[in-house]
Parts: structure tokens; sequence; C-alpha cells
């Protein structure tokens, strides 16, 4: 039988995100998974036993109320506490059977908590919440268990490097050239399900038979919007696609909030893998004893 | 004819002229052993993969080459889905009225059309389908609802814009009811098959007062 492992308290603006539903998008399936994935894989690495699944955290508070002995970890902009005494952010947290965990939302974009040993039902291969399908279960909610076999999955004090990357412009691969690409825009709404920009020019084109979309599309509505799809944006669209975010920068726009700039720039497919292979090294886990999978950087 | 073009740095779109091309390229695509999965769109057929690849575009063209010269018959047997209808829906009169035809000869022409999943989205096994070969009514003649319900059923055969689809789960929707099914169309618990309808698929609507779906 699975122990009880933590009680949300209260619960914030959370949903329970993986690595995503792969392998079901022939069928309308969205893939869903963490929106950061950076920082989503950085805080998974820091928890022996980790399935892959974390809360994602996008605003407000989340509190954790522990049963029983275990190791979490919190990536992201936050405040961390451990029966009100301060805890680390990006580093494996040691609780007692007891103990309860409060995680404050701070800035911006998505705020990864896992649990060690914690393994929540999958459906369809993953744990993942589709906010739009209900696929996965929805918002976190008060009086909501986390259960899981606790046991042995110690973290070993491992820690992370900081892994963000923050260029000034977010690098896209072209479909339609326009001024779209010069802007200036600016973020007016930012959701799963896609982040709309307005401010700059783009050219009024064509309605296109409904077609299949990816995270990072970029689509123009006819009243002069982007909307840069997220990752319950769905699978298929109507609006013209006049280019599409590359692998790497999908991260920088999950921490876009309303308000802020967005810069693009373009790049060829070259350049997005070879954005992509750096991105991927970033943010390895490191361990004090050197065990790690970089070298270098040690936190004072 | 077909053009292939990067869509980001993990998917290729070929856009496609007439329907039976795009079932063509997916065709072609599916059975190519290329990485990825395979979506269509209504003109358009879209090969996704996990990690950005450099060579992904001219691998799709030369599975294009070898592909599209061929005969214009599909590579792959089509399967062919009945479901089982009962054609109570709330907008069935009103369509048969913007049709000009009466409600019984809207059923048989909706139940004689032979449908193709031309498209998998809005929902998890929601499939949009397109009306093949002969028509006994013009589909196209149909938009969508001047206002959208808040909640369509599970089940509901609706129709809109040309095409027809089956309601898999309760949700938002603007298409005209013309009826309802019991067949399940998604399962998530059923991980071998989740859903009922895949792309290419051959869709035939059974009038029934039972409801039910069988699969030929």
């Amino acid at each position: 039988m699975p122990d009880v492992i933590a009680v949300v308290a209260d619960p914030g603006l959370a949903t329970v995100q993986d690595h995503g539903r792969r392998g079901w998008t022939t069928v309308g399936v969205p893939v869903s998974g963490a929106w950061h994935r950076g920082r989503h894989r950085a805080c998974v690495r820091l928890v022996d036993g980790s399935d892959g699944s974390a809360i994602e955290l996008l605003a407000g508070h989340l509190s954790l109320e522990f049963e029983r002995s275990t190791t979490l970890a919190v990536v992201g902009p936050a405040q961390v506490q451990v029966d009100g005494r301060s805890a680390p952010i990006g580093a494996s947290i040691d609780v007692v059977a007891g103990s309860v965990v409060s995680v404050t939302h701070t800035g911006a974009g998505p705020v990864y908590v896992t649990v060690a040993g914690w393994t929540p039902a999958r459906v369809l291969g993953s744990a993942s919440a589709d906010t739009f399908s209900g696929l996965g279960g929805g918002p976190l909610a008060r009086g909501d268990v986390l259960v899981g076999d606790p046991t042995g999955h110690p973290g070993a004090g491992a820690f992370v490097r900081d892994d963000e990357v923050d260029t000034a412009s977010v690098r896209v691969m072209v479909r339609e050239e326009g001024d779209w690409l010069s802007g200036p825009w600016h973020v007016t709404t930012s959701a799963r399900s896609g982040t709309r920009l307005r401010g700059g020019r783009v050219d009024s084109l064509a309605a296109m038979p409904s077609m299949p979309v990816v995270v990072g599309a970029i689509q123009a509505t006819p009243d002069a919007e982007l909307v840069i799809l997220g990752p319950d944006g769905g699978l298929t669209g109507g609006y013209p696609v006049v280019g599409v975010v590359v692998t790497a920068d999908l991260d920088l726009i999950s921490v876009r909030a309303p308000g802020d700039p967005v810069r693009f720039a373009a790049v060829t497919v070259e350049q997005a893998a070879d954005a992509h292979r750096v991105r991927r090294q970033a943010g390895a886990v490191v361990r004090p004893d050197g065990l790690g999978q970089a070298g270098g950087v040690v936190p004072g | 004819m077909s053009t292939a073009g990067w869509f980001g740095d993990r998917a290729v779109l070929v856009e496609t002229g007439t329907a039976q091309e795009r079932d063509h390229v997916h065709a072609a695509l599916t059975g190519s052993g290329l990485p990825g999965s395979v979506r269509t769109g209504l003109t358009a057929v879209l090969l996704e993969i996990d990690t950005p690849d450099p060579g992904l575009l001219d691998s799709v063209r030369a599975v294009l080459a070898d592909a599209v010269p061929q005969s214009t018959s599909p590579l792959v047997a089509q399967r062919t889905v009945e479901i089982a209808v009962s054609y109570d829906g709330s907008d069935l009169d009103q369509v048969a009225h913007d049709l000009g035809v009466t409600a019984e000869a809207l059923v048989r022409a909706h139940s004689s059309q032979s449908w193709r999943v031309a498209m998998m989205g809005f929902a998890p096994g929601f499939g949009y389908l397109e009306p093949v070969g002969e028509m006994l009514v013009d589909w196209a003649v149909l938009g969508r609802r001047a206002s959208p319900r808040n909640r369509v059923p599970a089940g509901s055969v609706a129709v809109a814009a040309g095409m027809s689809a089956v309601y898999p789960q309760p949700m938002p929707g603007g298409w005209h009811l013309l009826g309802s099914t019991d067949a399940v169309l998604f399962d998530a618990s059923a991980v071998d098959r989740p859903s009922l309808l895949q792309s290419g698929d051959t869709v035939r609507f059974v009038p029934t007062v039972k409801d039910g779906a069988a699969r030929a």
C-alpha cells in the first residue's frame, strides 16, 4: 500500500506536470507537460527516484503537510519555508514527518516542486494535467493527497546550477516574412494555452484551412494580435502561422508576464539545433562529492 | 503538388492541394519509417519529432519524391468505422430547413454519406469528417451556429462548415446537432487504442433507435 506523503493545504494556481503525454497527438491528445522544461528538468533531477512528476505553480502559494519523512526540491522564482524556516531553491531538502512546507510564487514563470517517491496516477503514460481537455485531472485543490512510496530516496544534498538562459530576443524560424519580425511586441496575457502579444504590425493574412499546429507556433489573428501557442494550446488551428519559436527558447515564453516586451530574431534550423544542444547542457545537477554531471559551479 | 517546409525546428509541414493528395502524403510519411508522429490537417500533413534535426526536411522531401508519382490509390488499407446514431438532435429541423429538405431526407443524406476522417484535434478523439463521393445535400452550405452552445453533450453527432463530427466529451461547441450516439469516441484507459477514429478512416452513420457502435 502506498503511504500518504503530503496533503495540499493551499493549492495556489497549481497543476501536476511531467515530461508530457507523448505519442497520442495523432488522435487529438495534446502533449501538455511542464511549461518551463529547463526548470522542470532541474527539479526532478534533484530528487532521486522521481518519476518526472512535479507540481507546476504559476501563481500564489502552495502548502504541503508531510505525513512521512522524505525529500523534496523547489526550482523557480519562489520563497520556501519548512516549518517557518527558510529553505533553499534548487537544492534537495530533507523533511521529517509532520513538517509543513510552504512555497510562495515570487517572480516570473512557473515554479516546480517535486517530492521523492511521489507517483501520481498516469493517464496515457503521463500525469500531466491538460487544462483544456481535462485529461490528467484539474488544478490541485485543498485537501488533495500526494501519494507514493516515500522510502529510500535521499537527495544527498544535490543542487542545480542556475539554468536560466535569458537572451534579449526570442529566436524563431520564420514562415511568413513581414513586419511582425521587427515588432515591438508586448505580452497582454499569459497562460498554458498561449501567450498573446500586441503592439507590433503584422500583415493581414488569409485564414487557413484548419491545420496541425505545434507548441511555439506564432499565430497572427485578423486584428493584429500574435498568439504563441503553449503546451495546452491545442493541436489544430486556422490562423496563419507566421513563425515558430525554436525549441531552445520555448522556456523564455513561459517567463514573460503581461507588459513584458518580446523581440524576435530569425534563425536557421542549424542555429536552432545548436541552441537546443547548448540549452540541454545547462542546469546540470551537481553534488558536493563531485560526482555530478557537470563540473564547476558550487555555490558558496 | 505538395510543398514541404519547416514548421519550427522539430516539424515539417507538407501543404497539399486536394484531400486525396493529403491522404496519400499521410500514408507515405506514416509508412516511411521516419521517426516522429504524423498528423493531418484539411489540406496539410505535419511530421513532428522530439529533438531538432536539420536533416528532417530533406528526409521528408525524399519520401515525397518516392511516393507522389505513384498511383493515386491509398497506400494503406482504410478502416471503416460504423457509428449508430439516434437522429434526435435539437438542430435537425432547423438544418433541414436551411438545406431545403425534409428532416427525413436530411437523415437519409447524412446516413448514406460516406465520410472520411480528415483531421483529429480540438479535443482527444474528435475527428473532423469530410464528405466523400456523392452527396444528397450540399453540406458546404451550412456554417456554424450563430451562437455556440456552452456545453454540447458527449456523443452528439453534428455538422458544420461542410463537415460532420461526434463530440467525444462534453464541451462548448458551435456545430449543428443532428443526433446522438452511445459509441465511445475516446477512452483514455484503453491504451492500445484510446480513440475510435484516426485520420484516414471512413465513417458511416447508421440510423438506429437503439444506440450502440459497430465496426466493420
